[in-house]
């Protein structure tokens, strides 16, 4: 591929953008930019893929050289894509490129993880929070109420966590703890059981 | 968006949590707005909304079903209470009456309380169902028998074998054989359990058949369903003709409890199956029978008795609950109240949570957990709760035991006590806060007395809630008639627990589903000749779509601004020759509340919840208004922030911009905002989408701000001017009766207004006089005394500032608080004082006053 570095001359990127399963992804918009450090990234040029999932987008070197810009020769080039709600992906930057091809997959994976038991504290919390003016401060029997909070605070220090909870003899639960990171774990019960 | 139903596969879940290893295909994460047309919408996806939504997408029909709780397969299941409780348990399990007396299990979740229960199954007594139908519940008992064989069948019970009995089973076994008592192995829809004793905790193995295994599965698999998991229904909109035209709600993320997205769904059928409490609550916030929802709740309370051994029972392993005494209860033919004897454990820290006393005491009791055996009296209690809102809509129950229930209380421990002891324990444990260590035989009267004495300190949890929308045939009494359709409404059900007459007196998963099969059967034969000719609405709710970008995130209206072309020519900006309101330039629709404003085009921010953008929004409102020049005929145009007397001239150009195309470039010529320029892309005739940057175009500065502008918005967009037009021209004085009720207000900004902060509830005193209960804020409340004259309502509180407040529509009101008139004159008029506040002459005598403006409508 042969790179002159004549500003007259148009630079392309291409590229398709398939989703999970290998289809073609239409109607996403496209932008490019130069990433620049210490300025504000130059915008390149900006396309919709295609039916086919397919996008071209051409750009002058002007639009990632200025006129001053002596220490810029090659763009270094990242993809921003959307959908009609918002950004879906920003790919990595390809460093001193002009003709460039990216072959992109929007995966499952493109989102943030979201892991269920390490937020277990905050989560009771909130859901306690919306208990909020339920309760009646006149219909309160105090002294009931305080045996209540003082036997859940007893209770949440001995018996919450299974470790503990084996010292009164109580064998705790048969699976490990996260199942889904394992999938191949065992599904049999290893208590010993009683009959 | 899809309005005609797929029949083969595509059923989907949609929800806020992307957790690692889900099967793929079968779940999708929420990243909008959602805005839905569907035949059926159903709230809530438990025994029943489950079975309602599965049943009718099979028929055919395109079915929406949301859910408050998220989705967890049984590989999520980690059997840890404290991961699994707040994921699975409404409330985090803490889920109180409102003196605190009772605790309330239920589950929130997708498949609701089904995937925390004890799988236990009960087929809907004779004697509840002959009673129900004397109380206008009209169900024959071949429609009965017809819907329970159905889900007998489809959630696979099974009787309880015998050598499937732990050693608790097994004592309470010993223990009614001994004395002659009619009982039984229970019926549970479990396939080849593994008896791992965590049903409370979710089933990791997969083999409960609980709503996920049976009906939502079932739907996913061979239906389009779509499932909005995270998704909690606060509204349901009708017409005033009884036509429920659809459902509005929030997405709410589970760990900070923030609103994420919002979403509309237009349904020709909503089915409210929200759970006993939840249901009525929904039912009240939305006005839908407020003179009879939320009555005659009953609990099935129960009260445990913990028998200690000298032998280990290790009752934690093995099926819970599999073994029940019949002899007392509605089950052996009692009509009037009754109990149940059931075998019930708990893994510890629930268990650890019901045991009597706390810190050493309690370590002391909790030494034996391997020693002890439990079983629960459940007694058929009678209607005597209820569930109201609390001023921030929340659901506040409240219920007293009947002198009748507390009597049976006192039966069935002295029953379960002797029982104990005549299997061989050594002390039974619980009851009674007082008295709840009973060595021998003889104690068992102390704890009877006790509990006759002072019934307040009865030990009792609920996790079986039912009743608050009754069933039956009388308009005046009932919420739903006997198809679980709400009284004076074409097309709004509810089904689930709350609208049982009374108590069913066995545990009540199968008579739920029961019902849910009859209704969903009821909605399918009905469907070809009434319910698909319900009108289909286009209601958008507050979702943001191109039309309304005033409900957009500032992401989504980003992307908009990026993706949309401009479309309409550079006049479409002009506005109306009045820079003030007139009859052409400004108009309020009653129906839509909907103001129509082309003095200015009125700019609106983001609706992200940082506190930049909060700041901006309500103290940073702007309007723009464009015009043709005298002289020449060009384009100018002016922009006004409401609070800063600052009129910016600029000049509106049509630009070829490299990266968005053609676009409106807006210059300003003052020479104080020249380093700014505004970006608008003309969308249709009334909206704009708009960036304002400081640099030099085209693509040199950095983007300040996206925004978006609109000649058209309701009436939770009003500017304060709005607000007074609507008060002097749309508003009269209120009846009595016209205000009797709940009101929730905002107040009103020249930008937006704000969420809901205060409640205003009306109410007739004691000698009929109106009288006003404010909550601000949920935190400082009080009562206003009301006076009504025929131009509007003035309310007088603890101040020396008052309220006058005039009916728009009557559901819709428009108030200010106002000052006295104030001696010192403030120039420059409403520019001059902070958003919010406004200034107006005063009518008594001279000078001006100082007013907060708001809006109320009707809850």
């Amino acid at each position: 591929m042969a790179t002159p570095s004549s500003s007259s001359l148009s630079n392309i990127i291409t590229g398709t953008i398939k989703d999970a399963q290998g289809s073609p992804m239409a109607d996403l918009l496209v932008e490019a930019f130069d990433s620049d450090m210490g300025s504000a990234d130059d915008f390149l040029g900006n396309t919709f893929t295609d039916k086919s999932g397919k996008f071209r987008i051409k750009f002058k070197t002007e639009s990632f050289k200025g006129k001053y810009d002596i220490l810029e020769r090659e763009p270094d080039v990242y993809l921003v894509i959307s959908d009609e709600y918002g950004v879906i992906k920003k790919t990595e930057t390809r460093s001193n490129a002009r003709n460039l091809k990216f072959d992109i997959k929007i995966t499952g994976d493109s989102l943030p993880f979201f892991d269920p038991y390490a937020n277990a504290a905050q989560r009771l919390v909130t859901l306690f929070s919306s208990t909020g003016d339920t309760i009646d401060p006149a219909l309160v029997n105090p002294a009931w109420t305080t045996t209540l909070l003082m036997r859940s605070i007893t209770s949440y220090l001995h018996y919450a966590d299974p470790k503990i909870a084996r010292i009164y003899g109580y064998p705790g639960p048969q699976v490990i703890a996260r199942p889904k990171e394992f999938p191949k774990h065992s599904h049999a019960i290893p208590w010993r059981r009683t009959k | 968006m899809t309005t005609g139903s797929k029949s083969t596969g595509g059923g989907m879940i949609y929800g806020l949590e992307n957790i690692r290893g889900r099967k793929s295909g079968s779940y999708e994460l929420v990243r909008h707005d959602i805005i839905e047309d569907a035949d059926v919408c159903v709230i809530g996806s438990g025994a029943a909304g489950a079975i309602i939504a599965s049943k009718l997408a099979q028929e055919g029909r395109s079915v929406v079903l949301i859910e408050k709780g998220g989705y967890y397969d049984s590989e999520d299941m980690n059997q840890r209470e404290i991961e699994m409780i707040p994921l699975l348990w409404k409330n985090g399990g803490a889920t109180f009456t409102d003196s605190l007396r009772m605790l309330i299990i239920q589950g929130q979740c997708l498949g609701g309380s089904t995937v925390i229960n004890d799988a236990v199954c009960f087929r809907t007594p004779p004697v509840t169902r002959e009673q129900w139908r004397k109380m206008g519940a009209d169900i024959p008992d071949t429609r009965w028998d017809g819907a329970i064989d159905e889900v007998w069948k489809a959630i696979h019970v099974t009787k309880v074998a015998d050598y499937e009995l732990n050693q608790n089973n097994r004592l309470l076994k010993k223990a009614c054989e001994a004395k002659g008592y009619k009982a039984g192995n229970n019926d549970r829809n479990c396939v080849d359990c593994m008896q791992c004793g965590m049903c409370h905790l979710g089933c990791h193995y997969g083999t409960k058949q609980d709503m996920l295994a049976t009906y939502i599965k079932k739907a996913l698999a061979t239906t389009g369903i779509r499932i909005y998991c995270n998704c909690s229904a606060e509204r349901i909109t009708y017409r005033r003709d009884g036509v429920a035209d659809g459902v509005e709600g929030d997405f709410v993320d589970a760990v900070t409890g923030q609103t994420k997205f919002k979403i509309r769904v237009n349904a020709r059928v909503i089915v409210v199956s929200a759970g006993a409490i939840a249901s009525s609550q929904l039912l009240l916030k939305n006005n839908i029978a407020p003179d009879r929802a939320g009555r005659g709740l009953t609990f099935h309370p129960a009260s445990f008795l913990v028998g200690r051994f000298q032998k280990p029972v290790h009752a934690y392993d093995g099926i819970p609950m599999g073994y029940t005494c019949h002899e007392f209860g509605v089950t052996n033919g009692v009509r009037d109240g009754g109990f149940l004897i059931e075998s019930i454990f708990l893994p510890i820290l629930q268990f650890s949570l019901g045991i009597p006393s706390f810190f050493e005491t309690h370590s002391l009791l909790m030494k034996d957990f391997v020693h002890y055996a439990m079983a629960g009296v459940m007694v058929r209690d009678e209607p005597t709760g209820t569930v109201g809102l609390t001023a921030s809509g929340k659901a506040k129950v409240h219920y007293e035991p009947s002198a009748r229930t507390i009597r049976d209380f006192g039966r069935g421990l002295r029953v379960l006590a002797e029982m104990w002891f005549d299997a061989g324990a050594t002390e039974v444990i619980g009851g009674h806060r007082d008295v709840f260590r009973l060595s021998n035989r003889a104690d068992i009267d102390r704890l009877v007395r006790a509990v006759e004495a002072d019934p307040d300190g009865l030990q009792i949890a609920s996790a079986h809630p039912q009743g608050g929308n009754r069933m039956g045939d009388d308009p005046a009494q009932c919420v739903v008639d006997s198809n679980c359709k709400v009284h004076g409404f074409a097309n709004l059900f509810v089904c689930d627990a709350s609208v049982f007459p009374t108590a069913v007196g066995v545990n009540p998963q199968v008579t739920v589903m029961a019902l849910a099969a009859m209704t969903a059967d009821h909605i399918s034969r009905g469907w070809k000749a009434t319910f698909s000719k319900m009108p289909l609405a286009a209601l958008k709710g507050e979702c943001c779509s191109l039309v309304q970008p005033m409900y957009c995130s500032a992401a989504r209206l980003e992307t908009m601004f990026n993706r949309e072309q401009n479309r309409l020519p550079l006049e479409t900006l002009v506005n109306a020759a009045d820079a003030e309101p007139t009859p052409s330039s400004w108009s309020f629709d009653k129906d839509s509340l909907m103001i129509r404003n082309d003095n200015h085009w009125k700019g609106f921010f983001p609706t992200d919840q940082d506190a930049a953008t909060t700041a901006v929004k309500y103290f940073g409102g702007f309007w723009k208004r464009f015009f043709k020049k005298k002289e020449d005929g060009s384009l100018a145009g002016i922009t006004h922030p409401y609070d800063a007397p600052v009129f910016a001239d600029n000049v509106p150009q049509m630009m070829d911009h490299p990266r968005y195309g053609k676009v409106v470039h807006l210059k300003y010529t003052g020479a104080e905002f020249a380093m700014f320029y505004d970006l608008l892309k003309i969308i249709d005739k009334d909206t704009v989408l708009g960036k304002a940057f400081v640099g030099v175009p085209p693509d040199g500065g950095n983007q300040l701000l996206v925004f978006c502008m609109s000649r058209k918005y309701g009436v939770d967009f009003m500017t304060e001017t709005d607000h007074e037009k609507i008060y002097s021209e749309h508003g009269k004085g209120p009846a009595v009766e016209d205000v009797l009720g709940r009101w929730v207000g905002k107040l009103v900004s020249d930008s937006t207004l704000t969420p809901h902060v205060q409640t205003f509830t009306y109410t007739r005193d004691n000698y009929g006089t109106l009288q006003m209960q404010y909550v601000f804020g949920n935190l400082l409340s009080g009562i206003s005394r009301v006076s009504l004259s025929g131009q509007q309502m003035y309310m007088y509180d603890f101040t020396n500032w008052h309220d006058e407040v005039r009916m728009a529509t009557s559901d819709f009101m428009v108030g200010k608080w106002c000052s006295p008139p104030l001696q010192l004159q403030i120039a420059g008029g409403n520019s001059a004082v902070p958003s919010f506040f406004s200034i107006e002459k005063a009518p008594e005598g001279g000078g001006s006053r100082l007013c907060l403006r708001f809006t109320l409508r009707r809850q």
